[in-house]
């Protein structure tokens, strides 16, 4: 991939415009699942589970700027695609189903698997998903930047109008106090 | 700087490595701490997996449905093309006589149950039916049949699809009884009718198909017209 596209896909990616990832999405969905198919003998559904982590994972890798540098978009998209498959693999002869997405993807973060049930951990994810509903937007923005798309510092700064990084972090901490609080009233809701 | 906070530096990937050496060596002594640490690394995970979870959700609404590599991925004109091709041919050879029999106007009343879920409300975060009506729409009954049965009973549309997959590849006897179950569903009862019918006449169990498409013929909507063409072949 030429230097200048890469360059325009980061941005589209970053600027969370829905062209960046259609534009990957077409250049590699045919490449990546057929081959996932003839290479692991996965089922067409599979696949195209596997390609759509695999397009997440490939935009937490832009947001995060692990990724600063691609010659070949199709065969990074194809190695995700295929490190992808050998952790559910891996899974699958463990005989663990993932009955939630939530599941699911909790699993392949962590790479290995959860002692709680699937129920068990779609019922914490939204507790914590709630807890954080309850903050201020700000507080909500800012820490989906930090903790779940890993931005830099200095870009969230941007991104939120702050002075520095150091407001950055000093509003993290604030905001992420805040969250465990919320946490806490949700566990022990009668104090 | 507090515990909370420093907790909250470390999990952000923030912290120095001298920092991060000094707060795992505290991890390591401080059996409590270290509890604290993992129970709060836990909460992030969750909040990262059940992000993820709603924005693969997302990306299949955004990204499928409207992408021209999907559709050259799933060439439905081509299918089209194909079954309007083949039944040209099989017009142009076919006596016209050969249409009296109940299996064989049967057989030209046969084609697949419309795709008509919007998915961008009722099941964009069930992948397993998403995936199901792709296969299905790109006409690969075979693998869709599979999937479209294990998203489980309660689904009256599932399973109508999943009838339809069976009856599109001749599997007419283990159709019959997915069908007949959706006989009273208020909104596929007829289209659900219909289809046994189809599958009866085509079993070669032409005299089985007569109730339901009485019934057919009686409530004047779904399929009437054919319904009525198919008795008057019956013997």
């Amino acid at each position: 991939m030429k230097e200048a596209a890469f360059q325009e896909l980061v941005k589209l990616i970053r600027a969370n415009d829905k062209r960046g990832l259609q534009q990957v999405f077409d250049q590699t969905y045919r490449y990546c699942t057929r081959t996932l198919i003839k290479k692991t003998r996965c089922s067409a559904a599979d696949a195209e589970d596997i390609y759509m982590d695999a397009l997440l994972v490939f935009r937490e890798n832009i947001l995060s700027g692990r990724l600063t540098i691609l010659s070949n978009l199709k065969t990074y998209m194809y190695g995700i695609c295929f490190n992808l498959w050998r952790t559910l693999n891996r899974h699958h002869q463990k005989q663990q189903q993932f009955e939630s997405e939530i599941a699911r993807q909790y699993a392949l973060l962590t790479q290995e698997g959860a002692e709680q049930t699937a129920l068990e951990l779609t019922e914490k994810a939204n507790q914590v998903k709630a807890a954080l509903k309850q903050l201020s937007e700000t507080c909500q923005q800012l820490l989906t930047l930090v903790y779940l798309e890993q931005r830099p510092q200095e870009e969230i700064a941007q991104i939120m109008g702050f002075a520095s990084s150091n407001v950055v972090k000093v509003t993290r901490h604030r905001c992420y106090k805040y969250w465990m609080k919320a946490l806490e009233t949700q566990a022990y809701p009668n104090g | 700087m507090d515990d909370v906070a420093a907790i909250s530096d470390y999990l952000a990937g923030e912290l120095s490595p001298e920092e991060v050496a000094a707060f795992e060596a505290r991890m390591a002594e401080d059996e409590s701490f270290r509890e604290r640490v993992e129970a709060q690394r836990q909460q992030l995970l969750l909040l990262k997996a059940a992000h993820r979870a709603d924005l693969k959700a997302q990306l299949r609404k955004d990204l499928i449905p409207i992408s021209p590599a999907a559709q050259k991925t799933f060439p439905i004109w081509r299918l089209v093309a194909a079954a309007a091709a083949i039944l040209l041919l099989l017009l142009w050879f076919q006596p016209w006589k050969s249409q009296d029999t109940p299996e064989a106007l049967a057989m030209s009343y046969l084609e697949p149950y419309p795709v008509v879920t919007d998915r961008s409300n009722e099941f964009s975060e069930d992948s397993l039916f998403f995936t199901a009506l792709l296969l299905y729409q790109n006409g690969q009954y075979e693998r869709a049949a599979p999937l479209l049965a294990s998203v489980g009973a309660e689904n009256p549309l599932a399973k109508l699809y999943q009838g339809e997959c069976l009856l599109q590849t001749s599997q007419y006897e283990a159709a019959l009884p997915i069908f007949a179950s959706l006989e009273s569903d208020p909104l596929f009862g007829e289209a659900a009718m219909w289809r046994y019918a189809l599958a009866t006449i085509l079993a070669g169990q032409p005299e089985d198909a007569q109730e339901y498409l009485k019934t057919l013929v009686r409530k004047e909507g779904y399929k009437s017209k054919e319904s009525q063409a198919l008795l008057e072949v019956i013997p």
